[in-house]
């Protein structure tokens, strides 16, 4: 009875020693990128194949772009919460509503050329082709965000074709 | 009811249909293996009767690792694009203001 017991404890160790074995080999990349210091980087690295030169020079972009980044956060806050002062007040046609909407879109615009700068300049240091397919993911989730409901997954207008929100 | 009260009950009312010699002895066993197989020991003995036998142990042992290794790959690989998923998302949050402001 007690080696049979034994058989079967040595089963389950063994198999909850694969288990652990096995999850933690597959995942340890990605802990290791959580863990340090810009984990967001060390999956651009990753994702971008970046070797140890092309990963110094992007991380020396991004400090920069991240200051800049910083600032004009700060002025598009500025902005809209001048918009939302008058705009629940104001008539629209308004000097004060539409200088407020001139300067908010202004930082839109501020916003949207940091990126595109940022885009550009990152890009340059990597391989061709990953720079082509990083401009096109930060193209299409950055510059092109928001909700286009009835673009297809071809990229094509289509009147019958409407995106859901996921929930 | 407690076993003893229930001896009394069949001492003092008979059946009163001819039963088979050691019929009462047959159902007390039963409710005896049935009481059995609900523990523990039962179940490691039962178990460790099968894993001691070479031909259903070996295979039985390696369906058991195969399984766990099967679900350590199908969780370790969810969770690793889990993981970069989220740091694709975040990277494109950090260059961009309008995201900061948000």
């Amino acid at each position: 009875m007690m080696s049979k017991g034994l058989v079967v404890l040595g089963v389950v160790v063994l198999s909850i020693v694969t288990y652990f074995t096995i999850h933690s080999v597959i995942t340890v990349e990605a802990r290791a990128a959580l863990s340090s210091d810009h984990p967001e980087l060390i999956w651009l690295k990753r994702e971008y194949s970046l070797n140890d030169d092309q990963f110094t020079k992007i991380q020396e972009l991004h400090n920069v772009h991240d200051v800049k980044c910083r600032e004009i956060c700060r002025e598009l806050s500025e902005s809209r919460k001048q918009l939302e002062e008058v705009i629940v007040g104001e008539p629209l046609e308004s000097e004060v509503v539409q200088g407020a909407l001139a300067a908010w879109r202004e930082q839109q615009v501020v916003s949207q050329n940091s990126i595109l700068k940022h885009m550009e300049e990152v890009s340059r240091y990597m391989e061709p082709g990953q720079g082509a397919r990083y401009r096109s993911n930060v193209y299409r989730n950055l510059i092109l965000s928001g909700r286009t409901p009835h673009i297809d997954s071809n990229g094509d207008y289509n009147s019958e074709f409407i995106l859901h929100l996921k929930r | 009811m407690k076993d003893e009260d229930l001896r009394r009950l069949f001492k003092r009312n008979p059946p009163e249909l001819p039963v088979e010699r050691g019929f009462q002895r047959e159902v007390w066993q039963k409710i005896g293996r049935r009481n059995e197989i609900l523990s523990l020991p039962f179940l490691l003995k039962t178990t460790g009767d099968f894993l001691t036998r070479p031909a259903l142990g070996i295979p039985l042992a390696v369906a058991a690792v195969a399984c766990s290794a099967w679900l350590a790959v199908h969780n370790g690989v969810e969770s690793r694009n889990e993981t970069w998923n989220e740091l694709a998302l975040s990277y494109n949050q950090i260059i961009n203001p309008i995201n900061h402001d948000n």
